[in-house]
């Protein structure tokens, strides 16, 4: 289609009918400024073309032009083909619609009213919606040919019926409709059952065969339970009863055991109650000849012990005696020594008093040299403190000039000297030429001769009175204001130099430098004086404090003289004398000490002499007192024993040995009646009871556990569980059939589905070639880089560009200038396709927006080589953008206004 | 003495695979019991042993015992001897031989719950009940002593249950009965059961009959009862078997190599059962290749054929085959749906040891990678795939086909 003229009445701004076109078959650029309608007018045209004209929906209503009720109308007059048709339309205030064909050179009414609508859909291959106003969805392959304004980086879904037939034409095959169709249908029947994603459907019957197949396999799983519970009891039943005969056996034999032992235990109880007699009875016969034979023993080891004590006794005596001598004579040696070591001691207390006179002395030496050195050091300071003063002095007859100041004073000499250069300069000039030797008076330097044909130059501020000799006065004035201005200058220089020299008590700007250079002498020598005097005060504060130290320490020093009552040999006597006195004296200090050490260590060892012979003394003497009572005791002793028997205790002995004997004999008798482990037979005894009754109350215990189980065994064989499962597991069985079958039946059907999809994508696959060389290329005269290529996905969608797979970027990360121009190339090669079959229009609404000069330049290349084969509509605000191209008819010249 | 000697009865028995009729399998069964004492009662027998496994376990429903009872109550003149087999075992209190209801039978059945002989129509019936599921000893040893303590010229049959120690041919752990048992212990009968397959040995004096009602395809030897005479302590016993089976079970083939001729196989059998089409239990494998249209020509004529059946089960095992017109058809006017066809057979080779068969016209099959993305898109993973799936998806997608373009 090419559309050839529109014409719009009251619609949106333009309320008066307006004409736009014609239009040029190849490229048409409308250009106008923002707001005046070139979005409108295609819309426009595009409602005349694809809405009913009694539509009144919104879209419709927005044409009205704002604030009446006028009913928008539009004509469009375009060709398809060699045929040229126009359609006319009017919205919403008496609709009507004329669809008519330019025939025998006039336009002849071929439908009218919803005919003419539909004949209009049928000739441009678009669809309608049930209600409302169209959409791009709607417009068939228009859609794919108008770029709307402010959408350049979108692209329409090729996913409709339209979509897809453009796609089959770049596949230069036919999609098989029946495809979709078996398709849809297969999708269908998978959907029963499973979703999307392969997921069971909830209500699906295989989603509730599942579930009654999970409520069988619970009850199933009760069931086993049930069947293990039954098959742990039969396993019971079967160990106890061999059990409960093994224990019946050993109950019996256990009972016969323990009766035994009983009968038995109750004959060792009587032979037991006789042999405690018999034991009583020897027990007493044993007690006496014990007795009897240790009172015997006892009256020899009696006698023997007395014997040795009075030999013992005899030695003693003698030791004692030994004793005494030594001691007298150890303590006698004892009073010698401790005579010596007082001696010693007498002498070291003289020696100790003469060396604390020598140090006294030596102490009263040191302080009077202390006091001299202090004497020194305070003429010193004097000294030191009266060249400070004198220096302090003269600082203060120097003027308190500081280095600011006397750059102030240069500053204002070098002001008034550059002043009075400059004064001079612009002050007046005389240039005296006599033709003889001439004199000149009246110069401040005083009168001066010129000889004859030199020049003389004389320099004046503003006036000059000159007395030529021979010739008269000569008096010249100049009335420069800078002259002026610059005397009044220095004049205020001067006046403010001299202030600051009287103040400063300075004849110059020299004089004020000398002074400041010796006012920084002074200073420094001030400085010197200060270290010089506080390095001889050291740790004094000031020379006050060292003042006070010295008359203290002159104070001591007599305080100490006074105390010592010096006589006059000590006073003449000198320092190193004093010192080789103590040196002497210390020496004699220390052998007198070492002597009284040796004689103190003497009388120790003697001491302890003798007190060690005192020590045997007196335990010798000890022993002989307790030998002495031993004996007497020992003696007592023999004869108490004695006294216990009448006759003789050896005849005593005799008759207890007798009855011991007999008593012996009767014992062994009856002992020899008892069993050998008679001991034992109690707890043997009480063992073989209780486990006669263990065994009893296990036996019971099993029996009763044997009772129960059989009970329940018979109660749970007639449970029928076998049965039970068999009827749930052919349920199952019937079940899990009929979900396999639906499951196999359902994947069948996904398989047949995707495999479908896959082959009709990879149908699309193999022919996207081409058109992805053919965007290539175009993209490459846009861009200028021919070594990049365009890669499209199976719906035909841009993929991305890139040198190969590898490195391609992916489209939403290409910049919005990319974009369009891709889109543009896409939209180039869509209306290229379609113009195969006869011409077509593409509309640009502004969408080159984010393209470069230098791009924008090979678009309209491209564009006008394109425009060849179809009809494109560049709507712009920009002019200037397409100057030079196409048919560029500005928006004024091509609006004019119908009456 | 004159007996019908039958085992495994396996009264209450699960059939899985036969959906809804797996009901009415186990009321055959009944059935057939009820036959055989009614041939009892005809032949005048002295008594009906049964050698193990009347009943498929211990746990059958209380009322698949009143069942059996009631038959027994029925034919009260008819005395019946049971012994528990190894389905059956007397396991003690939970065992069915235990239940109230077997201690209240009718005074003509007898129990074999411990070993024993018991003298009844001029012989001596000597069992020894199995106590077990499983068990590597010979149960008929214990018949020997029990029968060299009655009288050596007397007629002696055992009773007994296991399997035959065929060497390879049975479980250790099964009851291993030697072949020559009815000898060793000097029985003029031994009467056996456990297989379903009727067995003979020692000479004929060791017979196991099989079950009376067969339970499977595999079973060709089955249905029948042993009715068996004894004239004398030394006679061999003259043994015949009568047939009492209720449902007849046949497994057929039909190749599609030549379809007329295994439609004519198939229809003269059918035919012959005539009013016993409705006892029949069959089993049809299509086996060969066929295109989509035969072989469901085929398949609804199978349907008619065998209609009132009591079960019927079609297995296709087929492989579709295209004719040159459909081949021609897919290449030019529909090359997708050919390609789809294509990568099925392709698919469905991967998974068939058949073999490969060419695909109906060049192309190139769907990579694996993407056939994987497929599947895992769909939820559906390999290993579970298999041949049949591709072969249902083919017929699917050719019906579709033919339903829109027919």
């Amino acid at each position: 289609m090419n559309i050839t003229s529109i014409e719009l009445t009251s619609v949106g701004g333009l309320r008066q009918s307006t004409v736009v076109g014609p239009f040029s078959p190849g490229l048409n650029i409308l250009a106008a400024p923002n707001e005046r309608g070139k979005t409108t007018l295609v819309k426009a045209a595009s409602r005349a073309l694809f809405d009913r004209h009694t539509c009144k929906d919104s879209e419709i209503k927005g044409m009205q032009p704002a604030g009446t009720e006028l009913g928008p109308s539009v004509v469009v007059t375009f060709q398809i083909g060699a045929e040229s048709y126009k359609i006319e339309k009017r919205f919403l205030v008496s609709p009507r619609c004329v669809f008519s064909q330019w025939r025998n050179d006039h336009w002849q009414a071929i439908a009218e009213g919803d005919q003419a609508d539909r004949r209009m859909l049928e000739l441009l291959k678009a669809g309608q919606p049930v209600r409302g106003a169209s959409n791009s969805a709607h417009w068939g392959l228009f859609r794919f040919l108008w770029a709307e304004q402010g959408q350049p980086a979108a692209w329409p879904d090729w996913a409709d019926q339209t979509g897809q037939e453009l796609r089959s034409r770049f596949a230069r095959i036919q999609l098989d409709p029946e495809v979709d169709r078996i398709r849809d249908q297969i999708w269908n029947c998978y959907e029963e059952s499973f979703t999307r994603t392969g997921q069971l459907k909830t209500n699906g019957s295989v989603k509730n065969a599942q579930i009654e197949v999970d409520k069988v396999n619970a009850e199933l799983a009760e069931i086993a339970v049930k069947s293990e519970r039954l098959e742990q009891l039969q396993a019971n039943y079967r160990s106890l009863g061999p059990e409960l005969n093994q224990l019946e056996t050993a109950c019996r034999e256990k009972c016969v055991q323990a009766n035994q032992l009983r009968e038995l235990a109750g004959q060792v109880e009587t032979i037991l109650r006789e042999l405690k007699g018999v034991e009583s009875e020897f027990s007493h016969c044993r007690q006496i000849l014990q007795t009897v034979s240790q009172d015997q023993k006892s009256i020899e080891k009696a006698d023997k012990l007395l014997q040795v004590n009075k030999e013992d006794c005899k030695r003693n005596e003698a030791l004692v005696s030994q004793h005494k001598i030594a001691e007298a004579a150890a303590f006698q040696q004892l009073v010698v020594g401790e005579s010596a070591t007082e001696e010693k001691k007498a002498l070291i207390s003289q020696v100790e008093l003469a060396i604390a006179r020598v140090r006294d002395l030596l102490k009263f030496w040191q302080m009077r040299m202390n006091l001299d050195r202090l004497e020194l050091l305070r003429k010193k300071i004097r000294k030191q403190q009266a060249l400070k003063a004198e220096l302090v002095r003269k600082c203060s007859l120097l003027s308190e000039l500081t280095p600011a100041r006397v750059a102030e004073i240069e500053q204002l000499e070098q002001s008034i000297r550059e002043g009075g250069i400059q004064l001079e300069m612009i002050g007046l000039t005389l240039e005296l030429v006599p033709d003889n030797d001439a004199k000149i008076l009246g110069l401040e330097s005083g009168p001066e001769g010129i000889p004859a044909g030199t020049t003389k130059t004389i320099k004046a501020l503003e006036k000059l009175e000159l007395q030529l000799e021979g010739w008269g006065t000569l008096k010249a004035w100049c009335g420069s204001v800078e002259a002026k201005t610059l005397a009044t200058h220095i004049e205020a220089f001067q006046a403010e130099l001299k202030l600051l020299l009287i103040a400063h008590r300075a004849r110059t700007g020299e004089h004020a430098r000398e002074l400041l250079q010796e006012r920084k002498a002074l200073e420094h020598q001030l400085c010197s004086c200060e270290e010089s005097l506080q390095s001889l005060l050291e740790q004094y504060e000031s020379a006050d404090a060292f003042e006070a130290a010295n008359a203290e320490q002159e104070a001591q020093l007599r305080t100490y003289e006074a105390g010592l009552g010096l006589t006059a040999e000590e006073r003449n006597r000198t320092a190193p004398e004093l010192e080789a006195e103590e040196l002497r004296l210390a020496v004699q200090f220390r052998q007198a000490k070492e002597a009284e050490n040796a004689l103190v260590q003497k009388g120790k060892a003697l001491k302890a002499q003798a007190e060690s012979v005192k020590e045997k003394r007196v335990h010798a003497e000890r022993t002989l007192t307790e030998l002495t009572h031993t004996g007497r005791l020992l003696e007592a002793e023999v004869a108490g024993l004695n006294n216990r028997y009448p006759n003789t205790i050896s005849e005593a002995l005799q008759r207890a040995q007798a009855a011991f004997v007999e008593a012996e004999a009767r014992l062994m008798t009856v002992k020899a009646r008892l069993p050998h482990d008679y001991l034992k037979l109690p707890e043997r005894n009480r063992c073989a009871a209780v486990a006669a009754k263990e065994t009893e109350e296990e036996l019971a215990g099993k029996r009763t556990a044997f009772t129960q189980i059989e009970a329940d065994l018979r109660a749970r064989g007639s449970d029928g569980l076998y049965s039970k499962e068999t009827c749930l597991l052919e349920q199952k069985e019937i079940l899990l059939n009929r979900i396999e079958s639906e499951k196999s039946l359902g994947w069948a059907h996904r398989l047949v589905h995707d495999l479908l999809e896959y082959r009709q994508l990879a149908a699309t696959r193999k022919v996207m070639r081409p058109l992805e060389k053919q965007l290539s290329s175009s993209f490459a005269d846009i861009t200028g880089d021919s070594d990049r290529q365009v890669f499209l996905n199976e719906n035909l969608e841009i993929r991305g560009v890139g040198r190969n797979e590898q490195e391609i970027i992916a489209f939403e990360n290409l910049s919005q200038g990319a974009k369009e121009q891709l889109l543009l190339c896409l939209r180039l090669a869509v209306a290229a396709e379609l113009a195969a079959e006869h011409r077509q229009l593409l509309v640009l609404d502004d969408i080159l927006a984010n393209t470069d000069p230098t791009r924008q330049k090979r678009v309209l290349g491209l564009l006008q080589k394109c425009s060849e084969k179809f009809q494109i509509l560049i709507l712009t605000c920009h002019p200037d953008r397409y100057s030079g191209v196409g048919v560029n008819v500005a928006w004024d010249q091509v609006i004019c206004a119908q009456n | 003495m004159r007996f019908i000697h039958s085992a495994d009865w396996q009264l209450g028995a699960r059939f899985r695979q036969f959906g809804d009729k797996s009901a009415s399998l186990r009321q055959e069964r009944v059935s057939t019991l009820r036959r055989t004492l009614q041939l009892a009662l005809d032949r005048s027998v002295d008594a009906l042993i049964i050698a193990g496994d009347l009943f498929e376990d211990n746990q059958v429903d209380d009322s698949v015992i009143s069942s059996a009872l009631s038959i027994f109550a029925d034919f009260g003149s008819v005395r019946v001897f049971i012994l528990p087999g190894n389905h059956d075992p007397y396991t003690g209190p939970d065992s069915i031989w235990d239940r109230p209801l077997f201690r209240a039978a009718p005074p003509n059945v007898t129990v074999f719950r411990e070993p024993k002989a018991i003298q009844h129509g001029g012989a001596y019936l000597i069992g020894a009940p199995l106590t077990q599921k499983v068990s590597t000893i010979d149960p008929t040893l214990k018949l020997i002593d029990l029968a060299k303590a009655l009288p050596t010229d007397a007629i002696k049959v055992g009773i007994s249950h296991g399997a035959l120690a065929i060497p390879g041919k049975h479980q250790p752990n099964d009851f291993p009965i030697d072949l020559m048992a009815a000898s060793r212990a000097a029985l003029s009968y031994l009467a056996i059961g456990h297989w379903h397959n009727s067995q003979t040995c020692d000479g004929g004096r060791l017979v196991m009959p099989g079950t009376p009602e067969p339970d499977g395809f595999d079973q060709c030897n089955s249905g029948c009862v042993a009715l068996v005479e004894i004239p004398n302590p030394s006679a061999n016993p003259i043994i015949e078997r009568i047939s009492v089976a209720g449902l007849t079970w046949q497994l057929w083939e039909f190749d599609f190599l030549n379809v007329d001729d295994a439609k004519q196989a198939l229809a003269a059998p059918i035919a012959k059962l005539g009013d016993k089409l409705k006892t029949l239990i069959v089993r049809i494998v299509m086996t060969g290749r066929g295109s989509a249209r035969t072989i469901q020509e085929t398949r609804t004529w199978l349907e008619q054929r065998l209609e009132g059946c009591f079960y019927s089960q079609i297995v296709d095992k087929t492989t579709l085959s295209f004719t040159a017109s459909e081949m021609r058809e897919f290449q030019l006017d529909h090359p997708i749906i050919g390609e789809v066809l294509s990568d099925l057979t392709h698919l469905e080779n991967l998974n068939n040891c058949a073999g490969r068969i060419a695909p109906p016209f060049d192309f190139q099959p769907i990579t694996g990678p993407a056939f994987e993305q497929m599947l895992t898109e769909a939820k559906i993973a390999r290993e579970d795939l298999q041949p049949a799936h591709f072969h249902l998806a083919k017929n699917l997608l050719l019906q579709t086909f033919r339903r829109e373009k027919p």
